[in-house]
């Protein structure tokens, strides 16, 4: 009993305790519609995000990250299959999918230079190449540009979790987990801002989140070995980071015409329920490495 | 024991393989999966990858796999021993001659075995083609249907299969892939076979969700046109005739009762889209929870939201060039409340800010709420519960026949009347629609036609409608020149 509630686990029951939060939420509003309608599927693909991050932090790499690697696959997957691409562009995303473990190879290993190395290498020389190999039809810049956002997103964004992976960074990832959902349902609660829709409440989402994740990141700094000026320092960051991944992925949606829920029948749900997190993930291990270590 | 033995590297094969890359890797997801009836029936479905057999036996519990067979093409999977053994073993199809010999009927084996109540999986388009393309269905699926009357038929749609896999490609690509299942139907084997056929046809079609908008470039939104006022039959007959005429100059999509397609090559009919939609029992038990019911029925409120959500989507995918509906939630809720929850009360920016609240265009303030709540429930809940974003028209037909004429409509049909169906209540409800067109037309620019139906016919109004779209087409066109 006093192992469970040691301070070994205090995070892993944080995270735990931010999600039933999440989960509670969810359930008491999914009948609201309009904004609410998004959350019981935001919270339940968090369990999972959750269930990996744990994993990762404080299990065997071979077990965690097979499942990280799933997670993006299934992730890219979902975006390519929203966004439009030509059909002769299908051996480039194959090679997006062979980037994955490509990219989580260095991580594996625990050789942070060469991540920061491959990455680059793979994504803007490598990929570019199957895009143009043998063809002069036009929209190439237009297949370029959202074959390498989502990339960059689920592949690049996402592989920072696994940097953390380790004894050494005992408990970051589950504190990143709790500032996220903390910087990320308050304003999820709000709406986002849109034209016709009172400013205020958008932006009073924002400060409750801001306040929040530095709150929380205060408070749990500690027991992820950092100072609590640290945790909230982070905590605003990351609350800043999930904001903008918010309005990206909202433009990145309008513009691939997810507008209305039932003409992408749910998949492209997939990208605004996981972009402001993947967006954060680069944001805190950074800050974590270079200004908290 | 012989037969378990012979089931073993099917389900193997299933389990160990099919099941776990068709979830893992492709990530199908089966929308109306509970639609497969439990007996014999036949599964037909667009065809454009090697993949869509295994999507489609996914569709069937794992125990009824011995009992589904997939139909292949004897002059393909029979050319090698590989080809052979995967279709006929390990996929448990049953071959069928393409091109049969003379006086051998090539459907005999898929008879036989959904005589002995197994079901099939049939690509009635006979050979994968091209990429996204739907070819023309054989007349084989309707000869079925005459041979064995009373067979369900189970129209499937797939969306993704041809991306992953297109004809000529040798390496799968993992996308994801959606399955439509349609209602299991049987057709009238009196008809042609080739008449069948295009009825599935278009049965399989009608389960297509909108297409992806191409790279680059949006298109225009469509321009809409509403058809409100009196008299059901009225505005359907009005709707068909505009939908038909616009269809001349573009994809034009009817919204009613059922869904009408016309474009320059002619006009299609499919089943009712709208009562298949099934979150639309949760809308109607919400408006009757809410009591906006009180003068149209919770099915109708439920219609009505269902009709301006579709017709949302259609403009967010620009996947017509005109939409025609039957009604419109944005006109018909705000005349409504117009007429006898605010009647003489409401100024024109009060009532502009009622259309601004049903469009999702304001939020309606909480110091509000209960003036609505009390008055016009109907848009309180449009716009708190954001259930749609009623779009305003481009062109408003009012349908609106005397009083006199619509009461002794009334009457004549023998049902009781309700509280609001007098001269008193419906002139009130005729103003109403007017101070609503009126509002319109001079804050939002609508073009308002008022028509009645027993002075001129209904397509003297669609040809007004054509000529007033083309002339506004015309005028945006002048102007993007300028600018």
């Amino acid at each position: 009993m006093t192992e469970l509630l040691g301070n070994e686990l205090r995070l892993v029951w944080a995270l735990a305790g931010a999600l039933i939060t999440v989960s509670v939420v969810a359930f008491v509003t999914r009948r609201r519609g309009g904004r609410f309608r998004a959350l019981p599927g935001w919270a339940g693909l968090w369990w999972f995000m959750a269930i990996i991050l744990v994993l990762l932090s404080r299990s065997n790499r071979w077990i965690s990250f097979p499942l990280l690697a799933f997670m993006m696959f299934a992730s890219l997957r979902a975006y390519f299959s929203v966004a439009p691409v030509r059909p002769r562009d299908r051996y480039a995303i194959l090679v997006s999918y062979l980037a994955i473990p490509l990219i989580l190879w260095p991580a594996f290993i625990g050789a942070v230079n060469l991540f920061q190395a491959v990455v680059p290498v793979v994504l803007f020389l490598v990929v570019p190449v199957f895009l143009v190999y043998g063809t002069t039809e036009r929209g190439l810049l237009g297949s370029m540009g959202r074959m390498l956002l989502g990339v960059i997103f689920f592949v690049f964004c996402i592989g920072h979790l696994a940097l953390f992976a380790g004894r050494s960074h005992h408990g970051l990832l589950e504190l990143f987990g709790v500032l996220v959902l903390a910087a990320e349902l308050p304003q999820r609660m709000a709406g986002r801002p849109h034209p016709g829709s009172p400013w205020f409440r958008p932006l009073a989402g924002i400060f409750a989140a801001m306040f929040l994740a530095t709150g929380l990141g205060y408070l749990f700094a500690s027991l992820a070995g950092m100072s609590a000026n640290d945790g909230a320092r982070a905590g605003l960051l990351v609350s800043v980071a999930v904001t903008l991944g918010a309005l990206v992925s909202e433009a990145v949606a309008t513009d691939l015409e997810m507008t209305s829920s039932a003409a992408v029948l749910g998949r492209g749900s997939t990208m605004t329920r996981m972009v402001p997190a993947v967006y954060a993930a680069p944001v805190f291990f950074h800050y974590v490495t270079h200004f908290a270590p | 024991m012989k037969g378990f033995f012979r089931s073993l590297p099917l389900y193997l094969f299933h389990i160990g393989f099919v099941r776990p890359v068709l979830t893992w890797i492709v990530g199908v997801r089966y929308r109306r999966r509970n639609a497969i009836p439990q007996g014999p029936c036949l599964v037909v479905s667009n065809h454009n990858s090697h993949l869509d057999a295994a999507i489609l036996m996914g569709l069937f519990r794992l125990r009824r796999l011995p009992t589904v067979h997939p139909v292949a093409a004897a002059d393909y999977f029979g050319s090698t021993l590989f080809k052979q053994a995967l279709a006929m073993w390990l996929m448990n199809g049953i071959p069928i001659q393409r091109r049969p010999k003379h006086g051998v009927d090539p459907l005999q084996p898929v008879i036989d075995q959904l005589n002995r109540g197994h079901s099939l999986v049939f690509f009635p388009e006979g050979s994968r083609g091209e990429a996204g393309v739907v070819a023309r269905f054989r007349p084989g699926v309707g000869k079925l249907v005459q041979k064995l009357p009373g067979l369900l038929v189970v129209p499937v749609y797939l969306a993704g299969p041809e991306r992953i896999w297109p004809r000529g490609q040798t390496v799968p690509v993992p996308l994801n892939v959606d399955a439509f299942v349609g209602k299991p139907r049987s057709y009238n084997p009196k008809d042609g076979s080739r008449q069948i056929a295009e009825q599935v046809q278009r049965d399989v079609l009608s389960l297509a969700p909108p297409p992806p908008p191409p790279p680059g470039q949006r298109a225009e939104p469509p321009q809409r046109v509403a058809v409100c006022g009196f008299g059901g039959k009225t505005r359907d007959e009005v709707m068909r005739a505009i939908t038909t005429r616009l269809g001349r100059h573009g994809t034009a999509l009817g919204l009613g009762s059922t869904l009408l397609e016309s474009n320059p090559e002619g006009s299609q009919e499919t089943s009712a889209p709208i009562a298949d939609i099934p979150h639309r029992a949760w809308t109607a038990l919400l408006a009757k929870l809410i009591g906006a019911n009180k003068r149209f029925s919770g099915r109708k409120f439920s219609e009505k939201i269902e009709i301006a959500r579709i017709s949302e989507t259609i403009g967010d995918r620009r996947s017509a060039r005109f939409v025609v509906t039957d009604g419109s939630a944005l006109v018909d809720l705000s005349s409504w409340a117009a007429a006898f929850s605010y009647h003489g009360v409401f100024d024109d920016s009060e009532m502009n800010r009622v259309v601004e609240y049903l469009a999702g265009k304001q939020k309606m303030p909480f110091g509000k709420w209960w003036n609505f709540l009390r008055r016009a429930p109907e848009v309180w809940l449009v716009n708190e519960w954001s259930l749609v974003r009623p779009p305003i028209p481009t062109v408003l037909v009012l349908v609106l026949p005397p009083v006199t004429h619509t009461m002794s409509e009334l009457r004549s049909t023998g049902a009781a009347l309700k509280a609001h169906q007098n001269e008193a209540g419906l002139e009130r409800l005729q103003q109403g629609y007017r101070r609503m067109g009126e509002l319109l037309r001079r804050r939002h620019r609508v073009t308002v036609i008022e028509f009645d139906p027993t002075d001129e016919p209904a397509e003297t109004i669609a040809e007004r409608v054509e000529r007033e779209l083309l002339r506004l087409a015309e005028s945006n066109t002048a102007a993007d020149k300028k600018a």
